[in-house]
């Protein structure tokens, strides 16, 4: 038998006929015992087949599957979109170029004094950090602004001297100031203040009296310092005091600031005679 | 059991579309499977109530024990949830889950000597398909019936893998040519084509022992 009449044999004994065949397979099985025969076979192996499906009713539960599955493992059912070492790999080279490229990633604590103030060689601590501590001065208290402030304008005259801290924020333009040493005229322009913080002001506070005390005569009422002078880090100009002096009223008083040392209390502004005070030229 | 044809309860419509785009039925297996995904695990389990008969009838053909076979599909299906992601909603869920099982099936298959003990069989000549008739009371008949069907689920598992599964498809689940095609990946006509050649294997696997009876 040829696998074409095999083939039709299969179609027909399947019900998968196509066009023509049953006429063909009529007049084949009319004429041929074998293709009878044959096709007898074919439709016992379809029964079989079919008797094939008739199995045993599953008796598998859900219950039993999500114990299985939870016993195997379960998978994350949304699988990273993107593994996550492709986003370390490249956050860590990123930090690394950051840790070479930036020099000072480990920022300065220390607070950055403002102000443009001159300090002097011997410049020592504060007379009396107990009463001009920073916390004190930092809570920028109208208070403590105004007793620094207040000491500042009456012990230096604003007209003497090169620079004057103010407690402005915003800086203050330049500004010419003439100059009454000589009779040239020689323009010298302020130079820009700056605001500076009170710890600032209170050093120079301290600098000043020290200084003014270091000048003064036994005549002057001055307590025994026990700190060591502390350098005038704004300083009145002394050849303009001193200038200044023959032009001014003998009878005018001037106000000096004391040091009281650093137990016995805060700087106090004496008033004194213009004549009681000798600076040193 | 049954063994009506597979007939599904509605009619999912194959769209080029993404499935978030498509109008499908609430409990269609395109919406059960993206459920599943998003960690819905009832909609999973009413993917396995629905389609868990299906794969245990082909289960029980690679391993005609009952046991043997549920630890099958509970095996088909545990790799189905484990791997949810990759299922594409080209092929329909049938159809993945229906190469899943045949992947499981041709592992098991090869652990077995079936051809072996066909050729054994058949020298003693223990296939006569010609008394093969319908259940009855007599138990030597039944004893034969079953010898038979053991005969025929060995002769099936010597067959080549696509072979075996057009047979196990068409002839014993009675599927449409439509899925068969799904499953292979190929046109209605090839689809026929390879059931055709497949019958012709198992006929050759067995015209030894017919040809002998008729």
């Amino acid at each position: 038998m040829s696998k074409r009449d095999l083939d039709l044999i299969l179609r027909t004994a399947f019900n998968d006929q196509e066009d023509g065949d049953d006429a063909m397979i009529k007049e084949w099985l009319a004429q041929d015992q074998a293709a009878q025969s044959e096709l007898k076979n074919m439709e016992s192996l379809k029964v079989g087949l079919k008797s094939l499906a008739d199995v045993p009713e599953c008796q598998l539960s859900s219950e039993r599957l999500r114990e299985a599955i939870l016993t195997q493992g379960v998978k994350p059912n949304r699988p990273a979109a993107y593994p996550w070492w492709k986003f370390a790999l490249p956050a860590a080279a990123v930090a690394a170029v950051a840790w070479l490229v930036v020099p000072n990633l480990h920022l300065d604590r220390q607070p950055q004094l403002s102000g443009s103030t001159a300090v002097a060689k011997n410049e020592a601590t504060i007379v009396d950090p107990a009463q001009l501590n920073e916390s004190a001065v930092a809570s920028k208290s109208d208070a403590a602004r105004e007793t620094v402030s207040g000491l500042l304008d009456r012990a230096i005259k604003p007209q003497d001297i090169d620079k004057r801290p103010v407690l402005d924020s915003a800086p203050t333009p330049a500004r010419t100031i003439a100059n009454r040493r000589s009779d040239r005229g020689v323009t010298r322009s302020q130079p820009e203040t700056r605001a500076i913080n009170h710890v600032d002001v209170a050093k120079l506070a301290t600098k000043v009296a020290s200084l003014v005390t270091d000048h003064v005569s036994g005549s002057i009422e001055s307590p025994q310092m026990d700190a060591p002078p502390a350098a005038a880090s704004m300083v009145a100009n002394p050849s303009a005091l001193n200038s200044g002096r023959g032009d001014q009223n003998n009878s005018r008083n001037i106000v000096v600031v004391e040091t009281q040392g650093q137990t016995a209390g805060p700087p106090r502004a004496v008033e004194m005679q213009n004549n009681d005070v000798v600076f040193g030229g | 059991m049954t063994r009506d044809a597979i007939s599904l309860p509605y009619n999912p419509v194959r769209l080029n579309t993404a499935p978030s785009e498509r109008l499908m039925p609430v409990d269609s297996d395109e919406a059960l499977v993206e459920r599943a995904k998003n960690g819905d695990f009832a909609a999973f389990e009413s993917l396995f109530q629905r389609h868990r008969d299906l794969v245990y009838r082909f289960a029980y053909q690679m391993a005609p024990r009952r046991d043997d076979a549920e630890d099958m599909v509970q095996e088909v299906f545990v790799r189905a949830y484990q791997n949810i992601h990759r299922y594409r909603d080209e092929a329909k869920f049938t159809t993945w889950i229906l190469r899943i099982a045949t992947n499981l099936g041709t592992d098991r298959a090869r652990m077995h000597t079936r051809r072996h003990n066909l050729e054994q069989q058949e020298a003693s000549g223990a296939l006569t398909w010609m008394t093969m008739g319908s259940d009855t009371e007599d138990p030597i008949q039944n004893l034969e019936q079953e010898r038979m069907k053991t005969l025929l689920r060995d002769a099936i598992a010597s067959l080549p893998e696509h072979h075996r599964n057009a047979i196990m498809f068409r002839d014993i689940q009675e599927m449409e040519y439509q899925d068969i095609a799904d499953f292979f990946n190929c046109s209605i006509g090839g689809a026929k084509l390879r059931v055709l050649r497949a019958r012709r294997a198992l006929r050759d696997r067995l015209a030894p022992v017919l040809g002998e009876d008729s």
